[in-house]
């Protein structure tokens, strides 16, 4: 009987598929109201299969946690109204009007070079960091601009997550502090750590693997180990919103099967942006879909936009069934 | 072989009293040269430039490892001599010069090293770090000028600097003995402050550098300030590397004589207070002693010099030690769990490498502070031998 | 509210809109330490230029320019005649010696370390070369004035026996060979070979694997490879090393102190007994009288210059290479 499930308290669930909570505080980080205690039943007995062995994907989630100090709970709608972005003089996005529903998973495809990769640290304010980037338009997380002056990047970056193309967990720390070390950087306190990093690896499918070494440093993973344990932290400050910047590109195909089943999982709890150069992972874990595309010498743009199954099946654009078939890319 | 023959007799008769230098020098010319004439005969010229400039490369890398052994075992013959444990405890009081070599002892030399090279480390750390972070780190404009002083502050003299605390701290006051403005161990510290700021700040700045800039993003993605994110991760990151540059930036510390002529002055009597009169340190124990002209004083320096070259190379040793390569040594530690055959191993990605904590750049040349970290540091450590995931179980495929 | 475009729009219609990130209290902090520390620095340099043309001004005001043109230090005669060209010559031509060992032995075991060692012993010479460079020049003088001043003396003899049509060459009859600039540079040149193979080692280990790649794949031999690919790469390294090598020399005292007599004069025998360097000279002078005193601060002053201008001109034709770009020095 794990004691753990009596301390935790709050729920990240939002409703399946409804993420848009009209009461919802702006940017603020208000902690989350109390909610009921969750199951009472010993998780890992339940999950024993008939043959005695412990199936992975049986184990129900552990009761979640309580974050101090973290992001408001739940999924958030994220929309871009008219962005553009520079580097110096260069206009690389422009026109970029999208609306990413909160809950679900929108993928944004495309070939290289489109801007991709720019328009998503342009959610999270990360594109800023670069010294001669500049942009326009606006980013409106549950409705608030998040480049409204007075609100800090890193108030945004603790409700809008990212986890990289390559993977960076921190080498000086263990794989447990390397879970916490999002609450640590960002000043969010937390009721039951150990519980939270069980949670945190168990959904980024990471939990099997190395529960008995949570002591051993981060560096000491395997590459899709590695990018799973950055999903690990990443959703340890439980996000509003987590992007993915090519997520699975580096690894091998096992591991990218984890990772996507990570990303259908997250349904519901966490509004899920990824860039992919993958179509058929685009295919296969989104619900919406962008395709980008940047003509010779212009800007990036959207070209079409829409639920997944039309883009690939009855695309509007020519130039998007031409990508979706193959044609280019 | 015939080329040494052949050297023997020639060279003995034409270098004639040039000394076993000189024959070694010439033996060796001869070598090279035979040596290219006959591979040139036998496998043409272009092997033959080869092979000659492959022995002239080994030359020089073996011309790194003679003279360290040659000067080592030459300060360890003749410190020996006089090393006796009251060397450790004595000091130089009522010593005269002429007196034999075991007399007094050096433990005013030691203890005056110790207290000025903490007090230097006091100083100079904390700065040299804020410096490095300021210079990498941050975004400002400013940066250029400061590192461009850096640089050339590194080029400072040992005895330029040691004059310069002597001009403005001691020259002015001397007459009027205000406490601490006067000769003594703190003002050397000062000086050797002076040197070793440049070179453990470029050092630092190396290590510094050389953390990816990925965990930077990662720490800023997760929410932190800019502070947070060097305190909490640069910094740890960077632990290893920072230590061996300070551990170093001690060895060159210690053995600096020059900027102690001007500020410590030495001494002969044990002076355990750096902020009053003078104080002796072991450089300039060996220093004077070695002048000399009583063979007895010598004697003595050699033993101090003994000591220092211990020390120093104590201190290297450490230095060596803490920056040693850990993560191969994790790799083994993994479970062997029981699986079904595993599909293609997943490929020993260069991402493992990525993440490990860089090794540290054993500062060398640490007295210019020309201090490039090493490539072949710098290899990913395929000691991790990721080879294969040994927890995939499922085969792969669509 | 941002106006909507739509596709084809004029790009220039758009302008960047400003991001205000105010930084938090901890970084400002941050900020301001940092710069402090950096401001220090270049406050302190300032300091040592100025405070030794103060302290030097007894000596140039009795001498004038003829402290530059000078050759003798004498302080015996009234009034006191002071000049730093003997000691300028003697400091520069046991630098050039020096420099001259040392950038063949120095750039040869950079390469060995490069091209021709296997792992093990690559990094086992690295240590070395860094062992080379912590060893205190003191000790180096030691070995210098005791061991090596012995051997090498019956080669100067020789040398200046037989080689007397070589100007530097020459010597008295009856002259002593201890003591001579050549031993000192030769001692000088252990004490920059470290810095010398460690620029070049660092420079050589740059050069692109694809280019050398190239080269062997065309079927040159290895030194073929070096002599087409890796020197010409290398170069601006090998040059800027050797500057730094230079600075080093000029600047280096207890040593030569040792070693040299330290009378200054004007000679280029430098198989004699006999020279003088700035540095070693000032450290032999310590504690002398205040009109002295106030001389050497003038000849530190030029040793400064000089040494300042050295490294200079090496940090820039280090940085300006091809090869510089990644060399930290």
């Amino acid at each position: 009987m794990t004691d753990r499930a009596e301390t935790g308290n709050a729920t990240t669930d939002a409703a399946a598929g409804d993420g848009v909570d009209g009461g919802r505080p702006p940017i603020a980080l208000a902690a989350a109201p109390d909610q009921e205690t969750l199951t009472d039943v010993d998780p890992v007995t339940q999950a024993v299969g008939p043959t005695g062995v412990i199936d992975v994907d049986e184990l129900p989630k552990p009761p979640d946690v309580r974050l101090m100090g973290g992001p408001p709970p739940g999924a958030a709608i994220i929309e871009a109204l008219d962005v553009c972005a520079w580097f110096g003089d260069h206009l690389v996005l422009e026109g970029v009007d999208l609306t990413m529903p909160a809950g679900e998973v929108t993928a944004l495809i495309g070939p290289s070079g489109c801007g991709k990769s720019t328009f998503l640290r342009i959610l999270n304010r990360m594109h800023e960091l670069v010294p001669s980037a500049s942009l326009a338009g606006e980013v409106l997380l549950d409705g608030e601009d998040i480049y409204r002056p007075g609100i800090r990047a890193q108030q945004v970056r603790l409700r809008v997550g990212m986890v990289f193309q390559k993977p960076n967990p921190f080498p000086a720390m263990s794989v447990r502090d390397n879970v916490l070390s999002g609450l640590k950087l960002a000043r969010v306190r937390c009721s039951d750590k150990d519980a939270l990093v069980e949670q945190s690896l168990i959904r980024a499918g990471l939990w099997r693997e190395v529960r008995d070494r949570l002591g051993s440093p981060g560096g000491a993973l395997s590459g899709g180990q590695q990018q799973r344990l950055c999903i690990a932290r990443a959703l340890a400050v439980q996000p509003n919103v987590l992007l993915m910047d090519e997520p699975c590109s580096a690894l091998d195909p096992t591991s990218t099967r984890r990772i996507e089943d990570t990303i259908t999982e997250l349904r519901g709890q966490v509004t899920v942006v990824i860039v992919t150069h993958n179509m058929q992972q685009a295919y296969r874990v989104s619900e919406h879909c962008a395709f980008f595309l940047a003509a010779e010498n212009e800007p990036g743009q959207i070209v079409e936009r829409g639920a997944t199954q039309k883009l690939f099946s009855e695309p509007d654009d020519t130039r998007t069934l031409a990508y979706v078939e193959g044609r280019f890319g | 072989m015939s080329a040494v023959a052949l050297t023997w007799l020639v060279f003995t008769r034409l270098t004639e009293g040039s000394g076993w230098f000189g024959f070694l020098v010439a033996a060796y010319f001869t070598f090279l040269l035979l040596y290219g004439l006959v591979t040139a005969d036998r496998l043409g010229t272009l092997v033959a430039a080869d092979r000659v400039v492959t022995v002239a490369v080994t030359t020089g890398a073996v011309v790194l490892l003679t003279p360290l052994i040659w000067l080592v075992g030459y300060v360890v013959v003749k410190g020996v001599a006089a090393l006796r444990p009251g060397f450790f405890i004595e000091d130089q009081g009522g010593v005269q010069a002429t007196a034999p070599a075991t007399a007094g002892g050096g433990l005013h030399a030691i203890i005056g090293s110790l207290e000025q090279v903490a007090l230097t480390l006091i100083m100079t750390v904390p700065l040299a770090v804020a410096t490095a972070i300021f210079l990498n780190e941050t975004r400002s404009w400013f940066r250029r000028p400061v590192r461009i002083f850096v640089d050339a502050m590194s080029g400072l003299p040992s005895i330029v600097a040691g004059l310069f605390i002597y001009a403005v701290f001691i020259l002015p006051y001397a007459q009027r003995d205000i406490g601490i403005l006067d000769f003594n161990g703190f003002m050397a510290a000062l000086a050797l402050t002076m040197i070793m700021l440049p070179t453990v700040t470029r050092t630092v700045e190396v290590v510094l550098r050389l953390v990816p800039g990925g965990l930077r993003e990662a720490s800023l993605a997760l929410g932190s300030t800019r502070a947070r994110s060097v305190w909490s991760v640069v910094l740890p990151t960077a632990r290893t590397g920072v230590t061996t540059a300070v551990v170093l930036g001690i060895a060159r510390a210690v053995g600096e004589t020059a900027p102690l002529l001007f500020t410590a002055f030495g001494y002969d009597l044990l002076n355990t207070n750096p902020f009053r009169t003078q104080q002796e340190s072991l450089p300039l124990f060996v220093y004077r002693n070695i002048q000399s002209s009583s063979e007895a004083a010598v004697s003595r320096g050699f033993t101090g010099a003994l000591v220092l070259l211990t020390l120093v190379l104590a201190l290297f040793g450490i230095a060596r030690f803490i920056g040693r390569d850990r993560t191969g040594r994790q790799a083994r530690r993994r479970r062997r769990i029981p699986l079904p055959p595993p599909g293609p191993a997943s490929p020993a990605s260069p991402i493992a490498a990525v993440a490990t904590p860089p090794r540290l750049p054993t500062a060398v040349a640490v007295r210019s502070g020309a201090d490039p970290p090493s490539a072949a540091n710098r290899e990913p450590n395929a000691a991790t031998g990721f080879a294969a995931d040994p927890t995939s179980e499922e085969a792969p495929g669509p | 509210m941002p106006v909507h475009a739509r596709p084809g729009d004029a790009h220039t219609a758009r302008t960047p809109r400003v991001v205000v990130d105010e930084p938090t209290r901890v970084d400002r902090i941050f900020g301001v330490v940092t710069a402090g520390s950096g401001l220090l620095v270049l406050v302190l340099l300032t300091l040592v230029g100025l405070f030794l043309l103060l302290r030097s001004r007894d000596a140039i005001d009795e001498s004038g320019v003829s402290f530059l043109t000078r050759v003798e230090w004498r302080t015996d005669v009234v009034p006191p005649e002071i000049g730093v060209l003997g000691l300028l010559t003697g400091t520069v031509l046991v630098a050039v010696i020096a420099v001259t060992l040392a950038v063949p032995l120095g750039t040869c075991a950079g390469l060995f370390i490069t091209d021709y060692a296997s792992g093990r012993s690559r990094s086992f010479l690295t240590g070395l070369v860094d062992l080379l460079a912590a060893v205190p020049s003191l000790l180096y003088g030691l070995w210098g004035l005791r061991l090596l001043s012995d051997q090498i003396a019956p080669l100067s003899e020789w040398l200046a026996r037989n080689g007397s049509w070589f100007p530097p060459f020459r010597a008295e009859e009856g002259a002593s060979f201890t003591g001579s600039m050549l031993i000192a540079g030769m001692v000088v040149s252990l004490m920059v070979l470290p810095i010398i193979a460690s620029v070049t080692r660092e420079v050589f280990s740059q050069t692109p694997p694809g280019e050398k790649e190239a080269a062997l794949a065309l079927g040159s031999t290895r030194w073929g490879m070096i002599r087409m690919v890796v020197l010409p790469y290398g170069r601006g390294g090998i040059i800027g090393g050797s500057m730094l090598g230079l600075g080093r020399a000029l600047g280096e005292t207890i040593a030569v102190s040792l070693l040299l007599p330290q009378v200054p004069e004007l000679t280029g025998r430098i198989l004699e007994n006999g020279g003088a360097t700035i540095a070693g000279f000032i450290a032999l002078r310590a504690g002398s009288d205040e009109f002295t005193t106030s001389g050497l601060m003038a000849a530190g002053l030029v040793l400064f210059g000089i040494t300042l201008a050295t490294n200079m001109i090496a940090s820039v034709i280090i940085s300006r290479s091809r090869s510089g770009v990644g060399v930290e020095l």
